[in-house]
């Protein structure tokens, strides 16, 4: 989420005040006056992008690579650039290299793996609302 | 869009066809579908049908592979409903699509309920599928392997393609993924037409019976496994128990392997990931910009990835049992699919 419009002076509305209409508008006019079972279900997951909008805050890429690249130098593994296309390349060639069974290595493997899970289970805790619109729910359902 | 249609219909019929009504069927993320209603001049039957419409290349498939693998599956005496006609340009209606009968059962189409007996059924049309010989019934799948151990690569590398082709950048815990299915694949002695999406809401049953097998966007050569699978942990999963669906299979000849098991979950939930990722791509892009693309492209890819990535973690040289831990990882996420 940006913070358009989140300076006092501005005459330009948040991003935040503009999801919040759309998700209370579609929830409180739209739905109630949707009969049609396929606009129903599209309704409510609209609501949940605008609820998603709202809340998923600023997109943590950038520093997710840099994370992941930090972990890989450390490791002796450097990408072609700091970009992400390079970075994530990187991090597919060292979990899809040659097998190296010392301790080290696998706990080194483990590490790069468990960063990306983190990332993975932190994208799923902001996209929960998602699933709620998906199956059919009302974000705080 | 009725005009449009009317006029395509009238055209491949040879019978002037007006669109009398025309109804989107809930559900259906890949493929938009309609039943339609026609108003025939000097034919009569002439429908009700189905119009089933791509959505932009939502995962990756294609419905003319699809009609012409429907109709000779047909042509081998599996319940499959009848198609009709297939527009394969997208001048029509913007998107390829094909035309077939409407199919009608006691449960619906898109429904996830099935009972033990629908399922002893179903569970028979899925077998009698399995062993039609693919040549000799003309079967035009558009992926051939050289050899029956040849065709598991080859889906992963074709799910593995259509991930990378919709994404930026790699996605390392697929690919990491992708050679761990490369490096476990189980050998196969004969290749099977596999449904790739079987189970309860693809089927259509009337009276305990299967009336037609649907929805065949995934099918392709492979492994039987796949399907009972895919069967067993993706869609059946809200119809029976998991131990109800392997005491059914079992009493009906199917029997897998601990393993055989594992593998075909980390497959099937693989194909999964890479399949949902084109629905961003395609969200993003406004090809499709209908909201369940930004949902199955971000939070459905995201649920199979991280059950997918728990499998292999739990399964590091491809055998072995599953931690506790993990195990309890799946069932809670279970309940988001």
């Amino acid at each position: 989420m940006s913070n358009d419009g989140a300076d006092p002076g501005s005459t330009r509305p948040s991003d935040e005040a503009l999801w919040r209409s759309v998700e209370r508008t579609l929830t409180d006019v739209v739905l109630p006056a949707v009969d049609d079972a396929f606009a129903r279900s599209r309704v409510l997951q609209l609501i949940s992008l605008a609820r998603y909008g709202a809340t998923r805050g600023t997109d943590p890429t950038g520093s997710r690579v840099s994370e992941i690249r930090a972990l890989l130098r450390g490791y002796g593994v450097r990408s072609n650039g700091a970009d992400a296309a390079s970075v994530f390349a990187a991090a597919s060639d060292y979990l899809t290299g040659p097998t190296d069974d010392t301790p080290v290595a696998v706990a080194r493997r483990s590490r790069v793996r468990g960063l990306l899970l983190d990332h993975l289970a932190d994208d799923l805790a902001a996209n929960r609302v998602l699933m709620n619109g998906f199956h059919g729910r009302l974000p705080d359902a | 869009m009725r005009e449009r249609l009317g006029r395509f219909l009238s055209d491949v019929s040879g019978t002037a066809v007006m669109v009398t009504r025309m109804e989107r069927i809930t559900d259906g993320h890949s493929r938009a579908m309609y039943r339609v209603e026609c108003s025939p001049v000097g034919r009569d039957g002439f429908g009700p049908f189905v119009v089933r419409m791509e959505q932009g290349g939502v995962f990756g498939t294609s419905s003319a592979e699809e009609f012409g693998v429907m109709r000779a599956l047909a042509g081998a005496g599996i319940p499959v409903a009848n198609v009709r006609w297939m527009e394969a340009t997208g001048e029509v209606l913007g998107f390829p699509f094909f035309v077939m009968d409407l199919l009608t059962g006691d449960e619906a189409g898109n429904s996830r309920a099935m009972s033990r007996e629908s399922a002893v059924d179903f569970i028979r049309a899925l077998r009698k599928m399995h062993s039609v010989d693919a040549v000799s019934a003309g079967v035009p799948f558009v992926l051939r392997p050289g050899t029956p151990n040849d065709a598991t690569h080859l889906q992963i590398d074709r799910w593995a393609d259509t991930y990378r082709s919709a994404s930026p950048v790699l996605i390392p815990l697929l690919e990491e993924s992708a050679a761990w299915l490369h490096a476990n694949a189980p050998e196969l002695s004969q290749l099977a037409v596999v449904h790739g999406d079987a189970g309860p809401g693809n089927v259509v049953v009337a009276d305990g019976r299967v009336v037609a097998l649907t929805d065949f966007e995934f099918t392709h050569l492979g492994d039987p496994a796949e399907d009972w699978s895919f069967c067993v942990s993706m869609r059946g999963s809200r119809s029976m128990s998991r131990d109800a669906w392997l005491s059914v299979l079992a009493d009906n000849g199917v029997v897998l392997t601990d393993w055989q098991w594992t593998y075909w979950e980390a497959f099937n939930l693989f194909k999964g990931a890479c399949a949902n990722r084109t629905c961003l791509t395609l969200f993003q892009s406004g090809v499709n910009p209908a909201p369940n693309m930004a949902i199955i492209g971000t939070t459905l890819h995201q649920v199979f990835l991280q059950r997918l990535a728990g499998l292999i973690e739990a399964h590091p040289g491809g055998s072995g049992e599953m931690t506790t831990a993990v195990s309890d990882q799946f069932n809670s996420a279970k309940e988001h699919l």
